[in-house]
């Protein structure tokens, strides 16, 4: 397996006390990529910018950054957007833990960019009732389970490599009907007793 | 415009939609809850993406039912959806009364620590720099105010613009990683000194 490289190297600073550390990415690509195909000819696509005016590709080295104010744009390079922070790209809010004998940095969303639950259009409230909360506390603790992540598998990356070999092999690939979302359960305490009464019986025969 | 998936060097098998939606495999529309697993055994690090789940018309008992059993238990239902035509492994948690639903990365997307290249660490840090290093983490300590933390990037965009509209030269100097501490426990003192004050 390739060795993770760093994107960052800098300091953690508290106080007047300066750690050097690099950052490498916690998080590695799985998926499948897939690249753009024309239908017609089966050959690559390549994305291309074209301008407005001209109808001619640009180049990338001729592209700036153009910030709409108003009819006009404000025209940024890359050296002045650098400029406009402490370091490249852009500041994060991140939080620093020990992880074993590691230090974990987890980037974290500014609350401006949280969406306030108010900007949602929710019906009122309804104070559940205390019966079927003590019902569904039950439900929810004999489907209980400690967390064990290694126990899921990305099922679809799995499906999507068969799908291509499959394909490959010449077989004909249908797509699923559409799924429909079922309705919410007209009795919400027998929706409960039942579920509570397949669980129990699962456990006790398994 | 197809998607084609490179089998060998400048060979693809291409795939269209319908034959992609086929990978998804959805029977329902559901987000179908396998676990309730007590909510602090999830490590931030699994989490992606957040999003508010908002209950719909004639829903709304059911949801606030499931609300209320989640914040007294402290679980997590964790379970599998479909969003965009692709599974995801989800966290569905309570927050202020409402649902939350975090998606979740699977276990070989995270980096295995052991893999990393870095310099051996010492196992045992000097008793004194480590007591040092806790009292100073005690004494910058408080509550978790996500309202004290502005993202100053956008504001510095906003006003770079502004400067630049108005035709002011900019600066495009980088700034550099200041220099490690090379006396740890005179830091840690000096530290301490100031955040005492």
């Amino acid at each position: 397996m390739a060795r993770a490289r760093s994107l960052w190297t800098g300091s953690l600073s508290f106080g007047l006390v300066n750690v050097p550390v690099s950052l490498v990415s916690a998080v590695r690509d799985q998926n499948l990529h897939f690249h753009q195909i024309h239908k017609k000819t089966h050959e690559r696509l390549h994305v291309s910018y074209v301008c407005t005016k001209e109808k001619t590709p640009v180049d990338y080295s001729e592209i700036a950054h153009g910030f709409e104010t108003g009819d006009e744009y404000v025209m940024l390079t890359d050296d002045e957007l650098a400029a406009a922070q402490l370091e490249k790209t852009r500041t994060y809010l991140v939080a620093v833990r020990a992880k074993g004998d590691l230090l974990a940095l987890t980037s974290m969303l500014f609350q401006q960019e949280v969406r306030p639950t108010d900007e949602l259009d929710l019906p009122t409230r309804k104070r559940p009732g205390k019966a079927k909360v003590d019902r569904a506390v039950a439900l929810v603790e004999a489907l209980g389970a400690d967390f064990d992540h290694d126990a899921y598998k990305d099922r679809y990356r799995r499906r999507l490599r068969k799908l291509v070999k499959d394909k490959e092999a010449g077989e004909t690939i249908k797509a699923p009907p559409a799924p429909k979302a079922p309705g919410p359960p007209p009795d919400i305490m027998e929706a409960l007793k039942a579920s509570l009464d397949e669980v129990r019986a699962g456990a006790g025969s398994g | 415009v197809v998607k084609g998936f490179e089998v060998r060097s400048g060979e693809y098998v291409v795939l269209d939609d319908d034959e992609l939606k086929a990978a998804s495999a959805p029977k329902r529309k559901t987000v179908d809850i396998e676990h309730f697993v007590p909510r602090e055994q999830i490590d931030p690090d699994v989490y992606d993406r957040p999003y508010y789940l908002a209950p719909q018309d004639g829903g709304e008992e059911a949801y606030a039912v499931l609300a209320a059993a989640l914040r007294r238990t402290g679980r997590a239902g964790v379970g599998r959806v479909v969003l965009r035509s692709r599974e995801q492994l989800v966290a569905v948690v309570e927050a202020d009364q409402m649902l939350r639903l975090d998606t979740m990365r699977f276990a070989d997307e995270l980096v295995d620590p052991g893999t990393l290249d870095h310099p051996p660490l010492r196992r045992k840090p000097d008793a004194r720099l480590r007591k040092m290093a806790a009292q100073l983490i005690d004494g910058l300590s408080g509550k978790f105010q996500p309202s004290r933390y502005r993202d100053t990037y956008r504001d510095r965009v906003l006003d770079l613009v502004k400067r630049k509209a108005k035709g002011e030269e900019i600066d495009t100097e980088r700034a550099q990683a200041p220099a490690p501490s090379d006396d740890l426990m005179a830091a840690l003192e000096a530290s301490l000194k100031g955040s005492k004050r």
